[in-house]
Formats: C-alpha cells, structure tokens, sequence
C-alpha cells in the first residue's frame, strides 16, 4: 500500500509530449544486482546505477535482501525493496499550495515548545553576510591538521567584541573538551587539553553572542609532514632552523597544516622574535608561497 | 516624591483626554472620534516605522507571508525561469575523497555538462581563487566558452573578497584576484558576480544587495554587481548587460574610502530598480525551500513548451560518476553550488536552513518574478486602515467590552491576511501587521475610555 505514498516528481507525462522527463536515477543497489531488473515498456533492462528513471518504469526486486536506491531531482533517495516489487515509477506527490501552508501553521501553533527547539539546528559561518566586520579566523577556511597529545592550544581571531569565549567540542559526542571565558584578547592560550586524535569543532563567541565554528582534525604526530631538506637544516641554528620548519608546515598541503604551525611559531615566538611576524602574518590568512593573496 | 505628587500628572493626564475625547452620544460621533485616535496611532506607527518593535513586526509578518508561500506555484502571468541546481552534496563530498577545495577536473565536467543543457545562464558559485595543479581542463573549458560563436549561455563566477585591517579607516572589503581571470580571455559570455547578502542580527539572510563595494588589490575601488542582478540582466540578450555595466559605473566612488552615491532606477528586464538601498525593496522573496516535507514535491511549470520541475537538484556525483543528464528546457537557469557540511555553506533564511547556492537561486527567482518587492502607495495604506477602523468602531458600537475587542480583531485578520496573502504572490506587500498594531493600540484606548466612563470619571 505504501507504493502509492511514495513520493517522487511529479511528471505529467503524456505519450504525445515530445519533451521526455527523466524523474529519478538509480543511485544504487544494496545486495544482488542480478536479483533485479527494469521493466520499460516491456523490455527486460539490467539496473544499473545512474540509469535514468521514466514514469512508468517498473523495477522488480526479487532478492528478499536487495535494496535498490533510487534518486530523485527533489533531493531525495528512495529506499526499493522486495516488497515493494513490482514498483512503478508513476508516483505523484502534492505541490505545496498557500492554504495548506496555512493549515500546518496552524497545526504547528499546537505543537509542544520542546519540539519545535529540538527541530532547529544549523551550520552557519559569515562569507555570506558582509554586513560588519564579522568576527573571523582568517586562517582557517578549510577543515585544519593539529597533532594529537596533551597540549595548550593558541588561537586567534579577529574582528567581534570582547569578551570572548572559546570551547572545543568532540564531535563525535558533543562532549565539551575545553571552555574558556572572559577573553579579552584576539587571541588566548589554553589551559592544557588533550587532544585525542578525531574531530573538534572550535566554537568562539563575542559579547553580542556572534559565533565562529570550524573544524579542526587532530591527527597523529607521526602524520606530519617533514621538511624536504630536513638535513640542511641541521646546519642552521636552532632556532632558525625550527622557524623555517614551522614556516614551511604553515604553507603546505594548501596551508591545512597553518593551525599546527602556529602553536609551533608561538612557542618559538617567546625566545625568537622573528617567528612572531611570521605568526602575525599567518594569523591574518596570508600564505608564505603566496604574497598576493595578502 | 511630593514635588512630582504635587504635579498631578496622572489627574492632569486623564482631563485632557476627557477633553478632547468626550464620551460620544451618537454613532457619528462614536466613528469620527474613533477614526481620529486610529489615524493618530497609524501615523504615529508609521512615523516610527525605523524604530525596533514596528521593524520587527514587519520582518517577522512578511517572513510569515513567504512560510505561507513556500515551495507553492509561480504567480501565474509572471515571467519565471526553471532552476537546476548542481549540488556538490555530502555523498559527492565523499565520493570524490573528501577534497580540500572542489576537484577542478570535476568542476570543468560539471560545467561542460550544465551547458549541453543550454542554459541562459550558468552560475558557478564555487570559489576559484587560487590555482591547482589541475586547472587545464576547467582552463580550456572555460577559454572555449569564452572565444565561441556557438552557444548564448552566460556564464557567471564568483568574486572573491577579504577583510583587510587599516588603522585608519577600519576593516574593509578587498576583492580578490582569481586565477581564471588571467588565464581566461575576457568575454561578454563571462561576468564576475558578488554573493554577497546581508546578515541581519537574528542570524537570517533576508536581503539581497544590489552590489558589493570593495576595494581592487590596485587600491581603486569597485562595485561588483550581485550574481542575481547579473543574471536577470544576462537572460534576454537586450543590452540589460550594458545598462547594468553603465549604471553601476555611474556610482562607483571616486576613491575607497568614498562612499558610493546612487540614485533613480534601472530598468532590467520587465522590473524597474531602485539604485537606493532600501530594507524592503531588497527582501528576498524566498519561495523555493531546501528540504520538502513528506509528501511534497516540487511546482512542474510549462517552459518553451516542455514541461518540467521549477526547481530540479542534481547531486553532482551523478553527473561526474555516472554521467547523468538531466532532462531540462533550453533557456533555464542552472547554479553549480555545494551543500556538503564541510563547506560550510549553510545558512539560515526565513525558510529554514539552504544552502548558499539556493539562496542564490531564491534571489534570481525572486526578481524574476517580481523585481523589487513593492509596497502600495502611502495613501492606500491609509485608506486600508481608515476602512479598518471604522470597521472596528461599528464592532465596538455594537458589542461593548472584551467581546468587541475579540470579534474587531478576528475580523481585522480575516479580512486583512488573506488580502495581504493575495496581493504577496504579485509582490506587493499589504502591510497587516501594521494596521493591526493600530487597531490593537486602539482598542487599549478605548478600553480605558469606557472604564472611566463606567468609574463616573
């Protein structure tokens, strides 16, 4: 009974029209392909993926395990399975009209508070919005490398309103690994953490409750990449050596690895100044191997 | 304490109201009073239209209004377009290896195929700002489009632009160079374009821009059209290009730190602009959501004569992996766009979460549709809340106390939202919330008329 639930597109197809309407594809097929096959205007046709679907196609599942998945210009994937067998791509779903708009308004009006929160989540970030200067990371702008281990972390920013407050997130759990509050900087330096290899969402947020969140990887040290000419560098003096180092990781990959460099440039900045311009120049987003961007 | 007692303002406050308010005798009376108190609270709201509470009701009534038209018909006698959009989704994200920045060889094959298709215009709302090891094929692709006779699709990019600090003046925009754009040959077929919108303070893209002001790593300034504009401007090969080339050139500041100065209107397509930013003219119609309820599909609309859906999104896997072509009239408008998380394009509208991509496509609906949204003339306005009010002076008359108060309000809303709802879909809006704050302010009036004329006041 389901079968005519189903929803696909619409197609209005009539045998006279010259204009054809594909209305889904075959996204995939779970279990024994050779336990399926599509029926078009009675021929016999194998399923394969990315075969596009017309009204009026049957596909017939006789694999009680096989699922065929079906895509559809909605943005939907549909689920086929044996049970549904014959299913007949014919379906038509309903176009939104003003009165039933208003009727779920309505009907939505009684639905519990609790509910209504639970159903709003998001993702955001500002490239959009150019409003203000918004508080931003102009380093990060991809997901970023950091090395797994027990360690502070300095982070940057810019633009917002102190105070500020940073937290890291695991995100495999939600659980909150770090929170620190009352910034007053652009910048902080975090109390030890550590930092198990996965993915964090780093979150900040200024005095008018704008947010920043990114994420960041920690990977394990060992995955770092190591200066080309690692030997020449033994030559120079330490601190030098470590700054070229730094600056290189802060550059390569397309400048993933610039949040892992900057912990390294901050703890050489300390005893070396020349590592904090080079840190200066990576917290506002420039690339070393490239001045125009800057 | 006892100097502002002795001031007798409350006493002093409730005699001047007697006196211009003297309780009425007949029914002309009972109106011309009522109309006078309305009219007052009317301008008086209107007067005060900036102020936070009148704004925020308006946001919120014409957010409502678009709730109440999401993912509907297109208004019939409009001119529309249907959309395609390319969807770099999560499972394209994945299939692809999860890359730092969107493969170019998978970009050039989703363009190429996006043309087969021929559109009347093509947006591209992928950044492409620094260079790869992989641009020939997307470089040659676009070089081609660039020199050929053949084909009349518009394809338009994406400006890139940065925040950059200065001491002295603050935190400004800068644009940013491409690699493409050296690489390309400059072409009438190809058009730089800012997706730039505003944010508004709860978080929601509401308003579109008409340009963008920024500052070219030279250190002159530009306007950089908004996408939207551009491809409203791209769709009839009528000169709408250059009009709209002209007109921006016209207000571009002499300096950055100049401000630009516009003025009039430009006339695009069937729709009249106005060069002057204004909150609700540039609202963004939103009509076509992300994500359909179960049981919904999209509008099938008749175009070129085929028909088709008003909005089709193609995950961009089955283009590159499976070569699927979608089955589209020529002359649509198609975006290459992502919605994968890790792009970090997802934004909240008054239509729920979409992606960039789509707020792209709502905006270029939006205009197609209907240009700017319009407001009635300020003297319609009036006369709407005039009727209004002697509507509820009558329910008044005729059902004193909490029961004239209830049955004027449902009134006031049953007559006035549906006509607003009507008048939406041509892309006017009826302003009901302000009328109805009106109204209500004025039935607090005359409740505390009528207890003073009971307390013998």
């Amino acid at each position: 009974m389901r079968l005519t639930h189903l929803l696909f597109l619409v197609c209005a197809i009539a045998a006279t029209e010259a204009f054809s309407q594909d209305i889904g594809w075959i996204e995939g097929i779970e279990g024994e392909a050779s336990t399926t096959k599509l029926v078009r205007q009675g021929q016999n046709e194998n399923i394969k993926p990315y075969v596009p679907l017309r009204a009026g196609d049957q596909i017939v599942i006789s694999g009680q395990k096989t699922v065929v998945l079906v895509g559809t210009p909605e943005g939907k994937t549909q689920r086929i399975t044996a049970a549904q067998s014959p299913f007949t791509i014919l379906s038509v779903g309903n176009t939104p009209t003003v009165s039933g708009n208003v009727l779920k308004w309505a009907s939505g009006l009684f639905v519990g508070e609790s509910k209504k929160n639970a159903s709003q989540s998001m993702s955001a970030m500002s490239t959009r919005g150019a409003k203000s200067s918004p508080l931003t990371v102009p380093y990060l702008s991809k997901r970023f490398l950091l090395l797994a281990g027990k360690r502070a972390l300095y982070l940057s920013w810019s633009g917002g309103e102190p105070p500020y407050r940073v937290r890291l997130l695991r995100q495999a759990d939600g659980r909150e690994i770090l929170a620190v509050g009352e910034i007053k900087e652009a910048s902080v330096v975090t109390p030890g953490v550590d930092l198990v290899e996965g993915d964090y969402l780093l979150e900040i947020v200024d005095a008018s409750q704008t947010s920043y969140e990114d994420l960041l990887r920690t990977v394990a040290p060992n995955r770092q990449p190591i200066f080309p000419e690692s030997q020449s560098l033994s030559q120079l003096p330490e601190n030098t050596a470590l700054l070229l180092s730094a600056s290189w990781l802060g550059s390569t990959e397309n400048g993933r690895w610039v949040i892992e460099a900057m912990q390294q440039l901050h703890s050489l900045s300390a005893s070396f100044p020349a590592a904090r311009s080079v840190l200066q120049r990576l917290e506002k987003g420039a690339s070393i191997d490239s001045e125009s961007s800057d | 304490m006892t100097f502002i007692s002795s001031l007798n303002i409350g006493t002093r406050f409730h005699a001047l109201l007697d006196r211009l308010f003297p309780p009425p005798k007949t029914v002309w009376q009972h109106l011309r009073q009522n109309l006078f108190i309305g009219m007052f609270v009317v301008i008086l709201l209107m007067l005060f239209q900036g102020s936070d509470f009148v704004r925020n009701n308006r946001e919120k009534s014409i957010d409502w209004l678009m709730r109440m038209h999401s993912g509907v018909m297109v208004t019939e006698g409009k001119d529309f377009r249907p959309f395609v959009f390319y969807d770099i989704d999560e499972k394209s994200y994945e299939s692809w290896g999860e890359p730092f920045f969107v493969p170019r060889p998978k970009l050039a094959k989703l363009i190429d195929t996006a043309l087969l298709q021929s559109p009347a215009v093509l947006v591209v709302d992928v950044e492409l700002l620094r260079h790869s090891s992989d641009d020939d094929e997307l470089i040659q692709l676009l070089r081609q489009h660039a020199i050929s006779l053949k084909g009349t699709t518009t394809i338009v990019l994406l400006k890139g632009f940065k925040w950059k600090e200065n001491p002295d003046r603050g935190n400004y925009l800068a644009t940013r160079k491409s690699f493409l754009e050296e690489a390309v040959p400059v072409s009438e077929k190809q058009a730089w374009g800012s997706p730039l919108f505003e944010r508004d303070p709860d978080g929601k893209i509401r308003r579109w821009k008409l340009w963008q002001q920024a500052c070219a790593p030279s250190g002159s300034p530009v306007l950089v059209p908004a996408i939207q504009l551009l491809a409203l401007s791209s769709l009839a090969n009528n000169g709408d290009r250059q009009k709209l080339d002209q007109a921006i050139s016209g207000v571009t500041p002499h300096s950055c730190t100049d401000e630009p100065s516009p003025r009039g209107t430009i006339e695009i397509g069937q729709h009249k602009f106005s060069m002057i930013a204004d909150p609700f003219g540039q609202r963004i119609l939103y009509s076509l959501p992300w994500k359909l309820d179960e049981g919904e599909t999209r509008p099938e609309v008749s175009f070129n004569g085929a028909q088709t859906r008003l909005l089709s999104i193609i995950p961009a896997h089955a283009i590159t992996e499976g070569g699927l072509r979608p089955s589209v009239p020529a002359g649509h408008i198609a975006i290459i766009g992502a919605s994968y998380e890790d792009a970090r394009d997802i934004h909240v509208t008054p239509l729920g979460v979409m992606p960039g991509s789509l707020i792209l496509v709502n905006a270029m609906h939006s205009l197609v549709q209907h240009g700017q949204l319009n407001t009635p003339p300020i003297w319609l306005q009036l006369m709407t809340a005039a009727v209004l009010l002697v509507a509820v002076s009558l329910i008044f008359i005729k059902f004193p106390s909490m029961t004239g108060a209830i049955v004027s309000f449902v009134t006031v809303t049953l007559l006035l939202v549906p006509l607003s709802m009507y008048f939406f879909r041509y892309g006017v809006w009826l302003d009901f919330a302000l009328p109805l704050t009106a109204v209500k302010v004025f039935q607090i009036i005359m409740e505390y008329h009528r207890n003073r004329k009971n307390r013998g006041a």
